[in-house]
């Protein structure tokens, strides 16, 4: 099928509808050509972004769902907006779920994008390839590790939550212990919470990956500067630790695509 | 395409193990009713089977209820795994995998298998 440009669909947020966006989004998918695992992968993450909505976005009433999907290039974009108080932490929902939502969209789209911020929505935008490596089969799980989850977001309240979460499922996928999960959240909570003043254009950039049960996080590109002030100034409250104690490998790289802070994670091998 | 309809069952196997299965599309719309589920089986104090062979989709917040069932299983000493045949839906197997759900659940790739690691886990 030619010819097909998009979709823009809105409906209200309730958790019935996202069955109907995740159906309509899979269409449009298949009739530009998306292969099944990727219409597959493509139906987890459009589900995932929109569960957000109907979780944490409204209050009360069922608020709108916007969603927009078309062909860009080679890939289906697919944009999920509301018009909420969008993501916030909520240390009392207990809800597992939203551990594993957004890391699922980092490791099944080939990019994804989350803007916006207290009073002004929220706007998950996802990438998924087309047709990935012509009649090669869709990426294994290992491919996908490889690739590690690439993050982008507005500096301030959204990069605690956001990155405490990937850094979650890649500790989980490292089969880190409740207490080394733990220590990898307190670690990125600690940079978030120092990391205002330390990315450029007000954009938070990290990277996480996962390899032998090593979890790596690279954080930036960050000010000139920016790497040694954290290292240097940073103390976790909780446990009265510095990051050196808590990660296995922590330092500052300088390269051609700027500053970044280096960290490296692991479960300590058991000692009996 | 219409969307596949989605059920919940329950089969009992015998007094110490249950089979819930889990057909069609499954995400925090139905959550609640397996939530449901897994609370009457954990009351009869019986061991749980998942089985996702004819699930065609399930979301992270099922996913989560598989976590939750296998800790509250594990807390009152009773097993749980959750079945996986081969040639379960594309999309289960896809998040099953990139989540690592294998590290924490034990998951296998047919209903006998799975009830054998339930039972096992049991003892």
């Amino acid at each position: 099928v030619t010819g097909v440009r998009g979709l823009e669909l809105g409906l209200p947020a309730s958790a019935e509808n996202v069955a109907v966006v995740r159906h309509a989004v899979a269409g449009l998918a298949e009739a530009m050509g998306m292969d099944p695992p990727g219409v597959a992968d493509l139906k987890t993450i459009v589900t995932e972004a929109c569960m957000n909505v109907v979780i944490h976005a409204y209050e009360d009433d069922d608020g709108p769902l916007s969603i927009e999907a078309h062909r860009d290039g080679e890939e289906l974009e697919v944009i999920v907006r509301d018009q909420g108080a969008g993501i916030r932490p909520r240390a009392d929902t207990g809800r597992q779920s939203l551990r594993l939502g957004l890391p699922l969209i980092a490791a099944l789209s080939s990019g994804f994008a989350i803007s916006g911020g207290p009073g002004r929505g929220t706007e998950v935008t996802m990438r998924m390839e087309l047709s990935p490596n012509g009649d090669e089969p869709a990426a294994t799980a290992a491919q996908l590790d490889a690739a590690g989850a690439v993050v982008a977001m507005p500096t301030g309240e959204l990069v605690a939550p956001v990155l405490a979460r990937i850094i979650s499922i890649y500790a989980v996928r490292a089969n880190f212990s409740v207490d080394r999960l733990s220590d990898a959240v307190l670690l990125c909570d600690a940079i978030s919470a120092h990391a205002d003043d330390h990315f450029p254009e007000e954009t938070a950039r990290v990277f996480v990956d996962e390899q032998d049960g090593t979890v790596m996080v690279r954080v930036g590109p960050l000010v000139p500067g920016a790497g040694d002030r954290l290292l240097g100034g940073m103390r976790i409250p909780e446990i009265d630790a510095s990051l050196e104690r808590l990660a296995d490998e922590i330092h500052v790289e300088r390269g051609d695509d700027g500053e970044h802070l280096v960290i490296r994670i692991k479960q300590p091998a058991f000692s009996d | 395409v219409i969307a596949p309809s989605s059920r919940i069952g329950v089969e009992r196997v015998d007094s110490v193990l249950a089979v819930i299965e889990v057909e069609g599309e499954h995400d925090l719309n139905t959550a609640a009713v397996f939530r449901e589920t897994l609370t009457d089986l954990l009351g009869e104090k019986v061991s749980i089977v998942v089985d996702l062979g004819h699930a065609s989709f399930v979301d992270s917040s099922i996913l989560a209820l598989l976590l939750e069932g296998h800790r509250e299983c594990g807390e009152a000493g009773l097993g749980f795994a959750v079945s996986v045949p081969d040639d379960a839906a594309v999309g289960v197997r896809r998040v099953i995998e990139v989540t690592g759900l294998k590290g924490a659940i034990a998951i296998r790739r047919s209903r006998d298998q799975a009830a054998e690691a339930a039972r096992v886990e049991a003892s």
